[in-house]
C-alpha cells in the first residue's frame, strides 16, 4: 500500500496555491536544502502523519463542493512532492478527473518522476530560487542542472499557462538585478506567469 | 483573524450563490461570532453538508446540479457579512425514529473543525447532556481515532492557561444512513443476495462515523460467521452516513464523530 508522510494539510486557500478554493497538502522529504526554508521539519523523515492516497481523499473530500464550484482542487508541496509519484498517481484515481491537481514543486526532481506524474497534473507553481547557478548553489545546496531541463520539457510539452513560475528576492543571495536576470532568461525559455516575490525574514 | 473573517465570507457567497442556482431554500442570518476566526467553522461546515445532501436529492429525481463556474476573482472584491442556516436542520424528514432503537452512538469528539472539543458521555439517552472540554494535548487518540487539534487553537487555549471549557450540548440528529433505515437494509440486501434471507440472526457491527460521513473502524463485534461477517464487514465499509449534530448551550448546531453500534436482525426486512 503507498503511503506518505505529511507535514501539514491546509484547507481553504483563496488564489494562494492555484485558481479558486484549494487545500494544500505538503509532503515531507525535499532534495533541497534552502537556508531560509520555512517548513524545514520536513527534512525530518518522521516528521508529519502518515496517509494513503484513500485517507488523504478522505480527509480532503471535505472541501469537494468549493473545488467543484471554482475549478479548485488539491495543491501538493511540501518538500517535494514530485517524490511522490506513486501516492499523487492513485490519489488522482481517488479524486477523479474534477479535482484540480496542482504540484507546487522546485522541478529538481528526476526527469522521469516529472513524465510520470504530467499526466494527473493540472499545472505548476515552480520556486525557481535564482537562474544563476552558483547563487541556486549556495542557496540551496544542489545544482539546478536538472530544474532547468525538467522546466524546458515542461514548457515544450505543457500550455506555458499552466506553469507559475516564482521568482524570490532572497536577502544575502540575489539582488534585484538577478532576479530581473532570472526573469529575462525564464521569458525566454517561453514563461508567461511569474510570481516576483521577496522573502521576508523573522 | 481578519483574514479568516475574509476567507469565510467569500466561502459564505459560495455556498449562496450554489443555492440560487439550484433553488436549494437557505435562511439568511448575520454571524454574530466575535473570536477568532479562521475562515470556517461547524455552522459554516453544516451548510455545506446541507447543501450536498440538497443536491444530491436532485440530481436523484434526476435533476442536473449547477456547481461549477464561480469565480473568486468578484467574491474577493465584494462579499457578505451573512451567514446561511439550513431550513429544517432540526426536523428532517429522513431521519426514521426507528433508527433509535437499533443504532447506539457514543460521542468520541469533533474532528478537525475549528473547534477542538471532546465531548463525553455520562450516558447514551438520545437526550443526554454532555460535557464538553477542550484536551490539554494537540493529539488525542479515542478507541484507536486520532482527533488532531489545529496548532493556533491549541496555542491559544495554552497560553490561556484554561486547558478545559465545559459547556453543555444535546443532540440533534443522530448519525443514520443517508435515507434512513430502509435505505440501509435496501444497500445490505443489495449486496448480500440471498445471505440476507436467511435464518434467523443477529449481528452487532460497530464503526465511528466521521463528519464527512464515512464509516472507519468497522468491526463486526457478535458476528454469525466468518464468511458473512467479512461480508457485513466490507458493505459496511461502502456506506455513507450523515453525521451527528449537536446543539450547543449558546445554540449553535455542530457535527461530530461517533462511534456507533449497529444491530442488523435477519432474515432483512424493509
Amino acid at each position: 500500500m503507498v503511503k506518505a508522510r505529511v507535514i501539514g494539510i491546509s484547507r481553504h486557500r483563496l488564489t494562494t496555491d492555484g485558481d479558486g478554493v484549494t487545500t494544500l497538502v505538503a509532503f515531507n522529504g525535499c532534495p533541497l536544502r534552502c537556508k531560509y526554508c520555512l517548513n524545514s521539519h520536513c527534512w525530518d523523515p518522521e516528521s508529519g502523519k502518515e496517509y494513503t492516497p484513500e485517507t488523504l481523499y478522505e480527509e480532503t473530500k471535505i472541501d469537494q463542493l468549493y473545488f467543484l464550484a471554482t475549478h479548485g482542487g488539491v495543491t501538493f508541496g511540501g518538500g517535494e512532492p514530485l517524490l511522490q509519484v506513486d501516492f499523487i498517481k492513485e490519489f488522482r484515481e481517488r479524486c477523479g478527473t474534477q479535482w484540480q491537481l496542482v504540484a507546487e514543486s522546485s522541478l529538481n526532481v528526476s526527469f522521469e518522476n516529472l513524465k510520470t506524474l504530467d499526466p494527473v497534473l493540472d499545472g505548476y507553481i515552480v520556486d525557481i530560487k535564482d537562474m544563476n547557478p552558483e547563487i541556486y548553489q549556495a542557496y540551496t545546496g544542489k545544482d539546478n542542472v536538472v530544474v532547468l531541463k525538467n522546466l524546458e520539457w515542461l514548457l515544450q510539452h505543457r500550455d506555458p499557462n499552466c506553469i507559475m513560475v516564482r521568482v524570490p528576492h532572497i536577502p544575502d543571495f540575489n539582488t534585484d538585478e538577478d532576479v530581473a536576470n532570472s526573469m529575462e532568461r525564464l521569458k525566454g525559455m517561453g514563461v508567461t506567469k511569474f510570481d516576483e516575490f521577496k522573502y521576508i525574514i523573522r | 483573524m481578519a483574514k479568516g473573517k475574509q476567507t469565510c465570507k467569500i466561502l459564505k457567497e459560495i455556498r449562496k450563490q450554489i443555492a440560487e442556482e439550484n433553488d436549494i431554500e437557505l435562511v439568511i442570518e448575520e454571524c454574530t461570532y466575535k473570536g477568532d476566526c479562521l475562515g470556517t467553522c461547524p455552522r459554516c461546515e453544516a451548510e455545506v453538508r446541507y447543501l450536498e445532501r440538497e443536491l444530491k436529492k436532485r440530481q436523484r429525481l434526476g435533476k442536473v446540479a449547477v456547481v461549477a463556474g464561480m469565480s473568486l476573482g468578484t467574491m474577493l472584491a465584494t462579499t457578505s457579512c451573512e451567514t446561511t442556516k439550513p431550513v429544517a436542520n432540526t426536523t428532517n424528514p429522513d431521519i426514521p425514529e426507528a433508527i433509535r432503537d437499533t443504532t447506539r452512538e457514543v460521542l468520541m469528539g469533533i474532528v478537525p473543525m475549528y473547534n477542538p472539543v471532546l465531548l463525553h458521555l455520562d450516558s447514551v439517552s438520545p437526550e443526554v447532556q454532555a460535557k464538553m472540554v477542550f484536551p490539554e494535548s494537540k493529539r488525542l487518540t479515542v478507541n484507536g481515532y486520532e482527533l488532531q487539534i489545529p496548532e493556533s487553537l491549541y496555542s491559544t487555549y495554552k497560553e490561556n492557561k484554561e486547558p478545559y471549557l465545559v459547556e453543555k450540548a444535546v443532540r440533534i440528529a443522530a448519525p443514520h444512513f443517508l435515507g434512513g433505515e430502509p435505505a440501509m437494509l435496501q444497500f445490505l440486501e443489495e449486496y448480500l443476495g440471498e445471505d440476507a434471507r436467511k435464518g434467523s440472526r443477529e449481528i452487532e457491527v460497530e464503526f465511528i462515523v466521521s463528519v464527512s460521513g464515512r464509516l472507519h473502524n468497522v468491526e463486526v463485534v457478535r458476528g454469525i460467521d466468518e464468511k458473512l461477517d467479512d461480508q457485513v464487514t466490507r458493505i459496511f465499509k461502502m456506506m455513507e452516513w450523515e453525521p451527528g449534530v449537536w446543539e450547543m448551550e449558546s445554540g449553535e448546531q455542530i457535527m461530530v464523530t461517533c462511534s456507533c453500534t449497529q444491530k442488523i436482525y435477519f432474515p432483512l426486512k424493509q
